[in-house]
């Protein structure tokens, strides 16, 4: 007998209990994490190697023997990029015993911010939602877990600033962003910014899904010829901007992306890495596959006898699957260690988020010196420069907080709103 | 008013329903269609208008009824008087409120209501519900057949029935004036002549006026009162459906008559017509 | 089996024009009231009332659709934005005005009624495919009004929180408390299109769809009452575009971009052109559809792969399987899902004599 025929005679074997029993319920020795992913909507892009790639790690971690003693369980939704469905898969896993969510897009993580405040459940939201969901206070049950959009922005000015001799008086400097709230987001930082730092800011809103930005393009290398770019865009819409900034012969090392603008699939998509030499990307997880923790999972999976996936190709969103499920790790450790050992609920697993300081040490490199408070969910807005030079993504410069003081002041007065 | 009109066959002192009065329509602002066209249509009598394919019957209902706004047409010149009211230039719902209803060549029937629904829906400018059902049952006894089918879809009606039922939809709006365009369309000469018989019965019964337009004149001329013949957007010949029917060229061309034994080639009706034109 | 006809005989034209003619059918329909309304929150898990709820307010928004595009014969691609005008509106109200969901709900509706005059007015010149981009560019051109309008977003980003709606100082946050909010509207809905198919108004919209030249030949303001069906239509979708506010909490025209238009446009086709119980079918199909295959794929699929291969084949199957379901059901019934219970239906309402 074959192993898929004996797979199926088992499966025919249990259907009946199955559906008599219900899905089985959370274990006594297990947390379950419910994990929202797109593998099949308009960014599974992202989602088919961010979401394998929290599974691996967590695998490792079960591996490793769990979390002081727990098994993690994660359940994964894969929603499409829709709505309604992303509602669906909270209930569901509130209903399996989730006691966090791992978010993905921000119209779903906007539709049940009021859900995860009801139904006291901490969710994470890197990369994604508002960045005035930094603040704590306000947003309790919310953890950005790392860089916001205004720290990625506050970052890129910094850096530009850096590039171009340490004044940015009276320079030019373009901003390139998706017309979506996302890429509006960083807007009103920027405007402070360029009077704080006596700049000329000009913005080329480029519409979804940003495939046709000749126009904007033209505008910014004709006319506005500025001394620096910062890119915030998503999709396609990077690797456009790349091969036609470089078409028309501006130089991309005074351009920089931020984080939906750095993946590897972007600089294969813009042409390859020679087209991109000079490009600038801003990363809240380090980049490539040298790292401990990602040579044990590759190892893991070897050793059970599996091959490694696409997801390993694409080590820029590879990493950050990775870099989000040690920071949930390290906050059901902190939960359990709370409850002498006792099984963490929702709420007490927010209070174990709002005490993560430091990673599995395996990690070293590929996350930020993160610390988490009652008050900073975003946990510091590190950032990482990584430059694409002589064919593959070379650190630029190391962890930093672009203008920290300006951006905290910022999340304080929008949520005084 | 005038003097009540004279009960017998035809009088030239009957009153006037619809006067269309010289009008000429184009399509889409370069297509002139109708050059010139009057006619009359007097109370409780039937007036057929005949003429071969394309001639411009249908264009001259839809100029009367005002549809023809919606395909692009426009009437240029001369007027459309319901009773002394000028018509022209309205609305097509408008004109259905003033009393004028069309039945449209080719049977346009709502496909997926019933039979019943499809009369509710002719009503839809009555708002009473008695009245509704009064001009339902009448459509009913004039109409038998449909009576039988009240409550299957009009889509799956024959279509001698779907004939039938669009007369009676255009009656639930109790008009003054009825366009009927080709009814014999694709019917059984049988068939024919039992719609013909009813809408007879239906002009003296229920004080009808009809302006019946027809390819097939010989059918035309036995239920008509009077008679138009019109080619190439042109009124050619005029009289009563006695006269007509009599009428040499008539019996030739439309009726299929000949009269010397040999028949006339192609040419010669050509230039025949060409001829009477420039006389008229 | 027990729809009958036989032994029924109508005797007055109320008994003629009831919703529903036939007993059993009222019976069944009482059965099934009871049950929605009586056993289903009671007996079910939250889970599965949030899937009813979604399938609630999913049916407030088909069933404009359907008045529109299956009555009327008016093809839309932008109703999703007159949910999102809905949505803005009732939160801008709630959250300025502090006004009541009583309020803001049936003021959503409104304000997209009168947004769908406006776009639907193209209509009266074009028709089918042409209509379809209008309706489109309508949709974008919503879309890029509020997220450029502070006033409107509230913001760049273009989200505004409304807190839950109350009853009598009681906040309606559970699942089970939202289950009778969208049941009710849903239910309200469901009523008032089946009354309204019926009525004058209906019987125009859909003479219109059959036979546009005749319908105005029979007396009906094509253009008015198009743009009727607009205005009803998208009052529906801003009801719907309410409920979704409420039951997220927050508006974000996120969640009513030009693929949710695409959804409710495949629930109406699956479920039934022109057919209320196609609008209820099409929602749950939908709706609940890719929920029960993975659920299906994820319990057997659990004994052949381990849990983390099995998201991302749980994820494509679920597309497979659905994508064939649809194409399945459409080539059995082209004329959807409310068709092929009608044929079923008819088929006993004679049994077991058939002809
Ligand atoms: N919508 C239209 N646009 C342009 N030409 C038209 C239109 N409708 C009819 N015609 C033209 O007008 C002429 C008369 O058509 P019609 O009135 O339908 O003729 P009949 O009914 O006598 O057969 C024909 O030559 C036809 O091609
Ligand atoms: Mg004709």
């Amino acid at each position: 007998m074959t192993r898929q025929t004996t797979a199926w005679l088992r499966a025919g074997a249990l259907a009946g209990s199955i559906l008599a029993s219900g899905p089985a319920l959370a274990q006594d020795k297990e947390i379950v994490i419910g994990a929202q992913c797109d593998r099949t909507g308009p960014t599974q892009i992202v989602g088919n190697v961010l979401c394998p790639a929290y599974h691996h790690y967590m695998a490792l971690v079960n591996k490793r023997g769990g979390i002081e003693g727990y098994k993690i369980k994660v359940l994964e939704i894969d929603h499409e990029y829709k709505v309604p469905p992303a509602i669906e898969s909270h209930e569901r896993f509130k209903k399996e015993g989730a006691i966090m969510t791992s978010a993905f897009g921000t119209p779903q993580l906007l539709a049940l911010l009021k859900k995860f405040e009801e139904d006291k459940m901490p969710v994470t939201s890197p990369g994604i939602g508002s960045s005035a969901a930094a603040d704590g206070k306000k947003y309790p049950y919310v953890f950005p877990i790392a860089a916001t959009y205004w720290s990625q922005t506050g970052g890129a000015v910094e850096f530009a600033k850096r590039q171009l001799g340490g004044s940015l008086k009276d320079k030019k400097i373009a901003y390139m962003f998706f017309d979506n709230p996302a890429g509006r987001e960083p807007l009103p930082l920027l405007e402070e910014l360029a009077k704080s730092e006596g700049f000329q800011m000009r913005t080329f809103g480029v519409p979804s899904p940003g495939i046709e930005m000749g126009a904007q393009i033209l505008d910014v290398t004709g006319r506005f010829k500025p001394d620096f770019v910062i890119a915030h865009l998503f999709g396609r819409a990077p690797s456009v901007m790349i091969k036609e900034l470089k078409g028309k012969g501006f130089q991309l090392s005074k351009v920089v992306g931020l984080v939906w603008a750095g993946a590897e699939a972007d600089i294969i998509a813009a042409g390859g890495y020679g087209i991109s030499e000079g490009y600038h990307t801003i990363q809240y997880a380090g980049v490539g596959g040298d790292f401990k923790v990602i040579n044990e999972i590759k190892d893991m999976l070897k050793a059970e006898g599996k091959t490694l996936g696409k997801e390993f190709e694409s080590t820029v969103t590879f990493n950050r699957g990775v870099y989000q499920g040690a920071v949930h790790a390290a906050a059901i450790a902190n939960a359990i260690k709370a409850k002498g050992g006792g099984k963490p609920n929702g709420e007490d697993l927010r209070k174990g988020f709002e005490q993560v300081k430091g990673l599995d040490p395996s990690l070293d490199g590929l996350a930020p010196p993160l610390a988490l408070t009652p008050e900073d969910h975003e946990g510091g807005g590190w950032v990482q420069i990584w430059s694409i030079k002589g064919g593959k993504f070379v650190k630029t410069q190391d962890w930093f907080q672009g203008y920290r003081k300006e951006v905290l002041k910022h999340v304080e007065e929008e949520n005084k709103k | 008013m005038q003097d009540a009109p004279a009960q017998s066959a035809v009088a030239p002192s009957a009153v006037t329903m619809l006067a269309v009065n010289n009008i000429e329509v184009v399509y889409d602002n370069v297509v002139l269609v109708l050059k010139g066209v009057s006619l009359d249509v007097k109370a409780g009598r039937i007036t057929t208008l005949l003429g071969a394919n394309g001639a411009g019957k249908s264009t001259t209902l839809k100029a009367i009824s005002g549809i023809l706004f919606t395909e692009r047409g426009n009437i240029t010149k001369g007027s459309i008087a319901l009773e002394g009211t000028p018509i022209h230039g309205r609305r097509p719902f408008e004109v259905t409120k003033l009393g004028i209803a069309q039945v449209f060549e080719g049977r346009r029937v709502f496909e997926s209501l019933s039979c019943e629904e499809n009369l509710v829906a002719g009503a839809h400018i009555v708002r009473d519900m008695g009245e509704i059902r009064d001009g339902i049952e009448r459509v009913f006894s004039y109409f038998p057949r449909i009576k039988e089918r009240r409550n299957q879809l009009a889509g799956y009606l024959s279509g001698g029935e779907q004939q039938m039922l669009v007369i009676g939809r255009a009656l639930m709006s109790s008009p003054k004036v009825v366009l009927l365009d080709e009814p014999s369309l694709g019917l059984a000469p049988m068939l024919v002549e039992e719609i013909f018989g009813i809408v007879k019965r239906l002009v003296s019964e229920q004080n009808l006026s009809v302006l019946l337009v027809e390819q097939n004149a010989n059918m035309a001329l036995t239920v008509a009162d009077h008679g138009y013949v019109m080619e190439n957007g042109r009124i050619v010949l005029e009289g009563s459906a006695e006269q007509l029917r009599s009428n040499s060229d008539i019996r030739e061309f439309y009726l299929g008559i000949n009269e010397g034994g040999a028949k006339k080639s192609y040419r010669d009706v050509k230039h025949y017509k060409r001829r009477k034109r420039w006389l008229s | 089996m027990f729809y009958r006809e036989a032994g029924t005989f109508k005797t007055t034209y109320a008994e003629d024009m009831a919703l529903f003619p036939l007993p059993i059918t009222r019976w069944s329909m009482r059965v099934l009231l009871v049950l929605v309304i009586a056993v289903v929150p009671v007996v079910l898990h939250e889970y599965y009332l949030s899937i009813f709820n979604l399938i609630f307010i999913a049916i407030v928004g088909a069933l404009g659709l359907n008045i529109l595009v299956g009555y009327t014969g008016q093809i839309s691609i932008g109703h999703a934005a007159f949910m999102s005008v809905g949505a803005y509106t009732a939160a801008n109200l709630a959250v300025k005005l502090g006004l009541p969901f009583w309020i803001t709900l049936p003021a959503g509706g409104l304000m997209a009624a009168f947004i769908g005059v406006i776009v639907g007015m193209p209509s009266l010149r074009i028709k089918g495919t042409y209509l379809a981009i209008a309706t489109l560019a309508s949709q974008l051109i919503i879309e890029w009004i509020i997220n450029h309008t502070p006033a409107i977003s509230g913001g760049a980003a273009a989200a505004i929180e409304v807190a839950r709606p109350t009853i009598a100082g009681y906040e309606l946050k559970s699942q089970k408390d939202l289950y009778y909010f969208t049941l009710f509207f849903a239910l309200v809905a469901i009523v008032a299109t089946m009354n309204l198919v019926r009525s004058r108004i209906g019987r125009a919209f859909i003479a219109i769809r059959d036979q546009d030249i005749a319908a105005e030949i029979i007396g009906i303001n094509i253009f008015r009452y198009k743009l009727i069906a607009f205005a009803i239509s998208s009052f529906y979708a801003g009801v719907c575009g309410v409920l979704y506010t409420y039951y997220f909490g927050i508006a974000t025209y996120e969640a009513f971009q030009i693929v949710v238009s695409i959804d409710y446009l495949a629930m109406v086709i699956i479920g039934g052109l022109g057919s209320v119980l196609g609008s209820v079918l099409g929602a749950i199909f939908v709706t609940a559809l890719p929920v029960v295959i993975r659920i299906l794929v994820e319990t057997f699929g659990g004994y052949i792969w381990d849990p983390a291969a099995l998201s991302a084949v749980a994820a494509s199957m679920r597309l497979i399987i659905f994508g064939g379901l649809i194409i399945f059901f459409l080539v059995v019934e082209p004329e959807g899902l409310a068709r092929l219970w009608r044929n079923t239906r008819n088929y006993f309402r004679v049994w077991p004599f058939s002809y």
